[in-house]
């Protein structure tokens, strides 16, 4: 359409179209990515808040090449990709703990990436208050990645082949802290997870059979408190009642206050069959030893929980585990 | 006909150089006017002198020194601390508050330079000792916040305010560490400076450049006393944060104004 508009246009003309068109530019460039990307109508407004990072195509493919990038660990051999797998919801390969740089095991379960977008507080004690921010702890963790954010900053810098990424999202080859982590929460605000057979119901484009609706009926009466719809998560960090072997305080070692002892971040169910083992330490190996914690906790019936797996299996969006544009990529080495 | 052709491009060649140069003589025209319209600014340099007790003994890095009252023998590797939001006030109350003013101060980065400042006589200069809870709770920060600058704790998001490490043969595994911070109360480590400058003022002009110089007692921190014995590391928010970010703000005093 730019280029049909430009025809008989006198060279004076031209020039002023170059101080107006970078203006026009920003809203013709969301056009263009309204069809590859956009968050779900039917969700709540989003909570990420940085005005000065609006999704563009070059920086959302930046941010999954910064993903993938194995560089970015001391050993150069973990990306974050390796303990946040597409199969697995962006959970790890159901390990329990995650295996950082070195064979060290991180302190608790790889939670999945999705609808990241909506997260006011990220990790399981809802330690870290920014998207922007979140990667510097998996990135500096001395079980995960290693490397002082500094130096993962240079290592990018230094990757001549990054600099045309870069020119393409930021229109130059400044490669700091700031072009880095933008584009690495472009990518993330991207991994939306509302296409399973949950959501074509809630959206009446199929129906529920009669197990998984007797299922949504147990959820709706025992979990949707804290796994409240559609995210299925109220992302606060709540204590779910059940024994606690480890050590480990949860909230309480963000706020250090008492009554947060326990409390860990709300995991949303999205996904909840692929991403096992559960909870923060991953203590439980298979959804149905989670369902018996809690069938003593709520009085449930054995044909309760049977229900309660049937709607739960209806939450794997298998859309979103194939998406091409999430998948992993190396482009430096084809 | 030829000379003409000459002559008249030659006129065009003038025309077209008034033209572009006209706007330059007028621009530098309105610079100079403008400053006269608009209140005059100028520019304050704060100088920090770290020193060691009451009686301002020098304070040494990487050099064995006898903290004065818990007599812990202390070796300093790093002292990095933040002094922000830095507003200057003036004898009848009125006050200007700096923008964005964020400084990562140490030993050897022990200037800072308010710049812009509405001319003006200034009797106090309040600043916190720390980062305001809204720098630290809205993201990726540039400059002196930059995550990279070693302040930012990356599993509870929040900045650093006051972080000293060192050796001591009283600190448990040799080795003290104090990493101080925190923005929500009651476990907040954000202190408020408020210093009067000794009755005197810091005159602001447009061809001054004034220097305010001001004493950090590093030994402060350990003031009640904190004995390494007891306490050798911190590196969360906690009640110990909260009182050694407040004796280290009351170690931070006016010296004097060299005009």
């Amino acid at each position: 359409m730019n280029a049909l508009s430009l025809k008989g246009l006198t060279n004076g003309r031209i020039l002023l179209l170059v101080f107006i068109l970078p203006l026009i530019e920003t809203s013709c460039q969301k056009n263009a990515t309204d069809s590859e990307f956009k968050f779900p109508a039917d969700f709540p407004s989003i909570q990420y808040k940085n005005l000065e990072n609006q999704l563009t195509p070059q920086k959302i493919h930046l941010g999954r090449v910064l993903f993938y990038d194995p560089n970015l660990s001391s050993t150069r051999t973990i990306s974050c990709g390796s303990c946040h797998a597409q199969v697995h919801g962006f959970a790890d390969h159901n390990l329990p703990k995650s295996f950082g740089v070195h064979n060290r095991i991180g302190m608790r379960n790889s939670p999945a990436l999705q609808n990241l977008a909506w997260n006011t507080h990220f990790m399981w004690d809802g330690g870290i208050t920014h998207l922007d921010v979140m990667p510097i702890a998996p990135i500096t963790d001395v079980n995960e990645m290693d490397l002082p954010l500094g130096e993962a900053i240079e290592r990018i810098r230094e990757n001549k082949q990054y600099h045309n990424l870069f020119k393409k999202a930021y229109g130059d080859t400044i490669i700091n802290e700031k072009t880095v982590l933008f584009a690495l929460s472009q990518f993330m605000l991207t991994l939306v997870s509302d296409q399973s057979k949950y959501d074509d119901v809630r959206r009446g484009k199929t129906n529920f059979n009669q197990i998984e609706s007797k299922g949504y009926q147990v959820f709706k009466n025992h979990c949707v408190k804290c796994h409240s719809e559609p995210l299925l998560t109220n992302n606060q960090m709540e204590y779910n009642g059940l024994t606690v072997k480890s050590k480990d305080l949860g909230r309480f070692r963000i706020t250090q206050t008492l009554k947060d002892t326990f409390h860990f971040k709300v995991p949303s169910l999205r996904n909840v069959a692929l991403t096992y083992p559960y909870m923060h330490d991953g203590s439980f190996s298979n959804l149905d030893q989670v369902l018996k914690a809690y069938q003593t906790k709520f009085q449930l019936e054995n044909h309760d929980l049977e229900a309660l797996r049937a709607f739960l299996n209806t939450l794997t969006d298998h859309k979103f585990i194939s998406n091409l544009n999430h998948a992993e990529i190396h482009p430096f080495n084809p | 006909m030829k000379n003409t052709i000459i002559w008249l491009s030659r006129a065009t060649r003038w025309a077209a150089l008034t033209i572009i140069a006209l706007p330059l003589l007028f621009s530098s025209c309105t610079e100079e006017e403008k400053p006269n319209n608009s209140p005059k600014v100028g520019n304050l340099t704060i100088e920090i002198d770290h020193v060691w007790g009451m009686d301002q003994k020098p304070f040494l890095m990487n050099t064995p020194i006898v903290h004065p009252m818990s007599g812990d023998t202390m070796t300093f590797s790093l002292i990095k601390y933040y002094l922000s939001n830095f507003e200057l006030i003036k004898a009848d109350g009125s006050s200007y508050k700096v923008p964005n003013s964020y400084f990562l101060v140490s030993e050897t980065d022990n200037k800072i330079e308010l710049k812009n400042i509405p001319m003006g006589e200034y009797t106090a200069v309040n600043f916190l000792v720390g980062v305001d809870s809204a720098a630290n709770n809205s993201g990726l920060q540039q400059g002196a916040l930059n995550p990279s600058n070693g302040m930012f704790w990356s599993w509870s998001t929040g900045y650093i305010f006051i972080r000293v490490e060192g050796t001591s043969p009283q600190a448990k595994n040799n080795t003290f560490l104090f990493h101080l911070g925190g923005y929500i109360p009651p476990y907040s480590a954000i202190q408020k400076k408020n210093m009067i400058l000794g009755g005197n003022s810091v005159s602001i002009k447009p061809d001054a450049a004034p220097v305010l110089h001001i004493k950090t007692n590093v030994a402060r921190l350990w003031h009640g006393p904190v004995k390494l014995a007891d306490v050798s590391v911190v590196h969360s928010i906690s009640d110990l944060s909260v009182s050694m970010s407040a004796n280290f703000r009351d170690g931070i005093l006016f010296d004097h104004i060299h005009q």
